[in-house]
């Protein structure tokens, strides 16, 4: 694999412009609403820092002969940021890049310094990128209000994985549930208070009512679109939401397996978290698997995996390196391999 | 489609046995409907439990033959007289139609989604793969529940208690091999049984519309609306210990001693689905009582 070589500067720090002037504003797109994978997995090249500064742009002068595909979040604590704040866009090959990033489409922004956590990727072995400039500043207009509309508008990000990662609805950073309820006792006392005596307590109930149902009911649309989201992808492709295409795969696997006369182990060779090896090892239950990379697989599935290669018939992959067969490649991006041995 | 007829033969059996028990506690047709699936997942519970304590193999004839018997029982101790069906209270608390149309339309979303989730995709919930559905699969294939201490099979669960897989198990008995969708559908059907039993039991208490007003806000809470789609055994726990409390309510209010019976097995249930029942619903219940 080759070196990536961006003049990016891990941990950066850049202060507020007083107005930025630049040629094509992006608007990024929450990363969790798309699947990533089969990006993950032709990835050829990487690199990722932090940066800091205040401003709800982020002006970005750069040369590039390939496209590089960006992720951002901003950090909640010193630490961490949440998977559900990070945005994804695609810079464009440009000799003379010159581009803007709207920061606030990530539901966390808010006005002030903020640090960010900045991953670049590029799917070619080209490594003539390099970055010049990276300003923060403010567009002209009420900024503020703007993010604000924007992120009322924002479907919340859902993990079907993992239920208890519902974080929430949030505008410019804060919990929509804490302002809308502190808004709801207040609107419903003053109701109460201003309704005689017959019909107060059925009035301010009637507000405490309805302005549950409301949150309910904006909850309930997210849900469905990402229902009929999850139900499309489905039927088109046999992949869904952070799925991918765990079916497809342990069908493909049981198929592999079947015609080989000694025992068989599949190794699943990924950089991301084991949910996917462990959904493997349910669906092929009782076939074994391992949930990383493990020398004694007879079978191997590339997924999610960074600085991997398969040249020559040989598969290099974490701790292994065997002549191996492609045998199929599915829509997740991920790839399955016989070994040869 | 013979693995369908096979779930749906399951299905019926189990609904069937779950009827007939409910016909010893309470009247009406949709109320011991509804509680069919929450009573016979104790009985199927205990079977099991019998089945791991003799050892004796999971089979198809052992799980199905024993059904059938404990059908015929709860036929024949139901055959003198059962509870009537309760008039309903009618002079609830009024509910716009504004609110009635907004908690239809929420319900239905409800459903949509969890029926989505639940039925018709695979599974993809992380407890479902390392705890839960996982254990029920890998009992299945050994015919026996399995009580892994290692995670080299992929899970090491053995002190989880197995109502939850137990229903699972059974519901895939007739199946050439573990049937993903009927372990996930029967447990779907499970919750929306243990909610529209809330909702008629609450109806009783309070007439229809309030009812409706409050199944909407309990089932609409976000985390709960999201756990509808299944994997997890947390809803089972809530829904059973809500079935508990509203019978427990309903069975004060009424002084009939069979809904505290009834409250009082779904205590049970909720224990066996998860340990946290013991502390959200069996001891309040003891204490209550």
């Amino acid at each position: 694999m080759a070196v990536f070589r961006t003049s990016f500067f891990l941990a950066a720090v850049f202060f507020l412009l007083p107005q930025v002037q630049a040629a094509t504003v992006i608007r990024p797109e929450p990363a969790l609403a798309t699947d990533i994978s089969a990006l993950v997995t032709s990835v050829q090249q990487q690199s990722d820092g932090i940066i800091e500064g205040d401003g709800n742009l982020l002006h970005m002068l750069y040369t590039s002969s390939v496209q590089i595909h960006a992720f951002m979040a901003p950090f909640r604590t010193e630490e961490a940021y949440n998977p559900k704040d990070m945005v994804r866009f695609v810079l464009p090959a440009h000799a003379q890049g010159d581009v803007l990033i709207d920061l606030a489409a990530s539901p966390a922004w808010s006005s002030g310094s903020h640090r960010y956590f900045l991953a670049f990727f590029s799917t070619s072995t080209e490594s003539d990128t390099a970055f010049h400039t990276m300003e923060f500043g403010y567009s002209d207009g009420p900024v503020l209000l703007g993010a604000a509309a924007a992120h009322f508008v924002q479907p919340e990000q859902l993990r079907f994985s993992s239920y208890h990662l519902l974080s929430g609805w949030r505008v410019l950073g804060m919990p929509v549930a804490l302002i809308a309820g502190l808004l709801t006792l207040l609107v419903a006392a003053a109701t109460w208070l201003a309704s005689g005596k017959t019909v107060r307590a059925r009035r301010a109930v009637s507000v405490l009512l309805w302005a549950i149902l409301l949150y309910q009911a904006r909850f309930a649309l997210d849900l469905t679109r990402a229902t009929a989201r999850n139900l499309s992808s489905w039927s088109r492709t046999g992949v869904y939401s952070d799925e991918g295409s765990v079916t497809l795969v342990a069908d493909a696997v049981r198929e592999a397996m079947a015609i080989r006369s000694t025992p068989s182990l599949l190794s699943v060779c990924h950089d991301t978290t084991n949910l996917y090896a462990k959904a493997l090892r349910y669906f092929l239950a009782p076939l074994p698997v391992a949930l990383h990379d493990d020398p004694k697989a007879t079978h191997v599935l590339v997924y999610q995996k960074f600085l991997w290669s398969f040249e020559n018939g040989i598969l290099t992959c974490g701790g292994i390196k065997a002549p191996a067969k492609e045998l199929q490649k599915f829509p997740d991006g991920s790839i399955l391999y016989s070994l040869e041995r | 489609m013979l693995s369908f007829l096979a779930f749906f033969g399951v299905t019926c059996l189990l609904v069937a046995e779950g009827y007939l028990f409910a016909r010893l506690l309470t009247g009406g047709t949709l109320l011991r409907l509804s509680l069919a699936l929450p009573l016979v997942a104790i009985s199927n519970l205990l079977l099991l439990f019998a089945c791991t304590v003799l050892d004796v193999p999971l089979s198809l004839p052992v799980l199905l033959g024993s059904h059938v018997v404990l059908v015929a029982l709860a036929a024949w101790l139901g055959r003198k007289r059962t509870p009537t069906a309760e008039t309903e209270t009618t002079n609830g608390t009024s509910v716009s139609l504004g609110l009635r149309i907004a908690c239809i339309v929420l319900l239905l979303c409800t459903t949509g989604y969890s029926f989505a989730h639940a039925v018709i995709l695979p599974s993809f919930q992380a407890d479902s793969f390392t705890n839960w559905t996982m254990r029920s699969k890998l009992s299945f294939l050994d015919k026996r529940m399995a009580f892994d201490a290692t995670e080299e099979r992929g899970v090491a669960k053995p002190q989880y208690p197995f109502l939850f897989h137990a229903l699972q198990i059974t519901a895939n008995q007739g199946q050439r091999e573990w049937s993903d969708r009927g372990a996930n559908t029967i447990l779907w059907l499970l919750n929306m049984s243990c909610f529209a039993a809330i909702f008629l039991l609450l109806k009783r208490m309070m007439g229809g519309r309030p009812s409706l007003l409050a199944i909407t806000l309990l089932t609409g809470i976000p985390l709960v609306t999201l756990h509808f789609g299944g994997g997890y055994a947390d809803i089972h726990v809530t829904g059973f210990t809500l079935l508990s409390a509203t019978a427990f309510l309903v069975a004060k209010m009424k002084q009939d001693f069979r809904l505290f019976a009834l409250s009082g097995a779904m205590a049970v249930a909720a224990v066996w689905t998860k340990s946290e029942g013991l502390f959200l619903c069996l001891l309040p219940w003891l204490a209550l009582a």
